[in-house]
């Protein structure tokens, strides 16, 4: 356990500063290319000692270990574009150049006994060693920065898809859940069953059916539609859920005129129309009635949908009343109110409040 | 051999679009018809169906607690609108089960499967039957009662259940690994089991005598058996006399 927290500690690991899994592979190709480039102009332009392949070796240790340090910098402080940090990039080669020089020659000249203090500290040896120095770790620096910047590319790219991909999901299960599978799947069997029965009545019923549908997939959360429009969508699916319950299922509606033109987010009398014969009609032998009430009070948009039932005794998380509130406040706004109550020993009654802006 | 069919269903469309593909099938018979848990309750007994077409979702009491208030239930083939996790649950225990709107080919199938079992439960009760004094109304050892128990289900035989254990007003049924309760007395069952099969041990047992491995004497004149499973159940001093009659000793 502790152990985990101290290797958590150890390793700066928000998920930005994480390494390139290939970094070693790029340190080690670059400076090996580095010592090998060194290694050919030696051999062309003169003869290679012990001690220059020793200088050259502690060099490149050097550079490395300048490189790793540059390597760590830049990823912590994320440096952004390309542009921005091509002189940074510059500018902090110059620094670790002359780093070099200070942390390399003394090894050199105690350490191996290569080179005197005299030479090492001559302003055309400084200038010499700070450019070529400079170069390289600019050529380093420039390189990294690229690998860095596509990898960081990448994965914002893939978190992009990966957002899009769960607002995707989130809409489809809110399409879903608009249009209940037990509900539609019934309706199907019944109108097949219809069609040899009553042909023209089945057609009928396959016209309510498009219009329940058409209204549920083609309306958009944001619009708002009247009262009254939904209320001919609701009519549209208890006629349809009157193939499955026949004389078990009565409804009628009340609406005041003014109620009728009021503006409201779509399908939200119509899930609690649906609410009411899941968890009301379709749990009695001998079913019942839905009423529903529609009226204008205070500036609110009041609708009543009660039907035959008794709310049980303990009220379970099964009726999904803490989801259609949050629903309702979502599609209508923080002061949407929504409440489920026995009406009377025979009834439950749901009603909501929507402010009417 | 007709399959007597009962058809389980609340929409009366649905029922009648299941009589219309069984009228293709001209081996099944269909021999009624119920809208609810209650009806079914009251017609099952009365014309002892073969194969229940039973829909899950019923109103007021729904399909699977039909299946619970029955003491031995048919061949089922559940029906369903939508699949849910409670039918996926069973798929593997029950005869089988169709979506609706029902496709004729899967229901074919699904008959031909009612069909299998039935003709083998046939041959299997004619050989049992000399000697069997099976009373009218008491349940055969190839009947099988419905067991639920949280979201597991079986469809167990009789002949399978070893031992049957008092749990207050439940009774626990041992059969394979398993030992859920069902919502029924032992003094209930006792008296709808073969007395033959089914002896009552004690007030706590009732063990399945074809179960019995081994019996040994226990102490003050009661006694021990030794189930196959390994496990073991006293027989109490007044019913050790019965059992020893029962067994000829």
């Amino acid at each position: 356990m502790v152990q985990w927290r101290n290797n958590n500690a150890a390793t700066p690991s928000p998920d930005d500063s994480r390494r390139d899994p290939n970094h070693w592979f790029f340190q080690t190709t670059f400076w090996l290319c580095w010592l090998g480039i060194g290694l050919f102009f030696t051999l062309v332009y003169g003869k290679l000692t012990t001690k220059d392949f020793i200088a050259m070796l502690v060099l490149g240790i050097g550079f490395l270990l300048l490189s790793e340090l540059m390597g760590r910098y830049m990823t912590r402080r994320s440096w952004d574009t390309f542009r921005s940090q091509a002189p940074r990039t510059l500018a902090m080669s110059v620094i670790a150049s002359l780093a070099l020089q200070v942390m390399v020659d003394p090894v050199l000249v105690i350490g191996f006994h290569i080179g005197k203090w005299s030479e090492v500290f001559s302003t055309k040896a400084i200038l010499g060693s700070t450019m070529h120095g400079t170069l390289v770790l600019w050529c380093w620096g420039s390189i990294y920065s690229g690998i860095t910047l596509r990898r960081r590319y990448q994965r914002s790219e893939m978190a992009r898809l990966q957002l899009e991909a769960a607002v995707q999901a989130a809409e489809l299960r809110a399409l879903k859940s608009q249009v209940n599978p037990h509900f539609l799947f019934n309706c199907l069997n019944n109108l097949r069953s219809l069609v040899a029965e009553d042909p023209e009545r089945a057609r009928e019923m396959m016209l309510r059916l498009s219009e329940l549908l058409r209204y549920a997939l083609e309306v958009s959360r944001h619009e708002r539609v009247a009262l009254e429009q939904e209320l001919s969508v609701v009519e549209a699916y208890l006629e349809l859920e009157s193939l499955q319950f026949e004389d078990r299922l009565h409804w009628q509606f009340n609406v005041t005129p003014e109620a009728s033109r009021a503006q409201l987010p779509p399908m939200v009398v119509q899930q609690l129309v649906e609410n009411a014969i899941k968890h009301g009609i379709s749990k009695r032998p001998h079913g019942g009635e839905i009423l529903v009430r529609g009226s204008v009070n205070d500036g609110a948009l009041l609708i009543d949908v009660e039907n035959s039932g008794q709310l049980p005794a303990s009220p379970g998380s099964g009726f999904g009343l803490e989801n259609a509130r949050q629903r309702l406040r979502l599609l209508s706004g923080e002061l949407a109110r929504l409440t489920l109550s026995n009406r009377d020993s025979d009834h439950v009654a749901a009603t909501a409040s929507i402010p009417l802006s | 051999m007709k399959v007597r069919t009962l058809i389980v269903e609340d929409s009366r469309l649905a029922r009648m679009e299941m009589r219309r593909l069984l009228d293709g099938h001209p081996d099944v018979e269909v021999v009624g018809e119920a809208g609810n848990a209650d009806e079914a309750e009251i017609l099952i007994p009365e014309s002892q169906p073969d194969l229940l077409l039973l829909d899950i979702q019923l109103p007021g009491r729904n399909g699977f607690e039909l299946l619970e208030s029955l003491d031995s239930v048919p061949l089922v083939i559940f029906t369903t609108a939508y699949s849910e996790f409670a039918v996926q649950a069973f798929e593997q225990n029950a005869l089988d089960y169709l979506v609706k709107p029902v496709e004729a080919d899967r229901l074919a199938k699904a008959l031909q499967k009612a069909s299998n079992l039935i003709g083998q439960q046939e041959s299997r009760e004619t050989i049992s039957e000399e000697g069997a004094i099976t009373g009218r109304s008491l349940l055969k050892v190839t009947d099988r009662v419905f067991v639920k128990d949280g979201e597991h289900c079986w469809f167990v035989p009789l002949s399978e259940v070893r031992l049957l254990e008092v749990e207050g007003n439940y009774t626990r049924l041992f059969f394979g690994s398993h030992q859920p309760l069902i919502p029924k007395t032992l003094n209930y069952l006792e008296s709808r089991l073969d007395p033959q099969v089914f002896f009552r041990a004690s007030r706590q047992h009732l063990v399945n005598l074809n179960w019995v491995k081994d019996v040994e004497s226990w102490f003050s004149g009661s006694l021990r058996l030794t189930l196959r499973s390994g496990q073991q159940v006293e027989v109490s001093r007044r019913q050790a006399q019965r059992f020893r009659d029962l067994m000829s000793f």
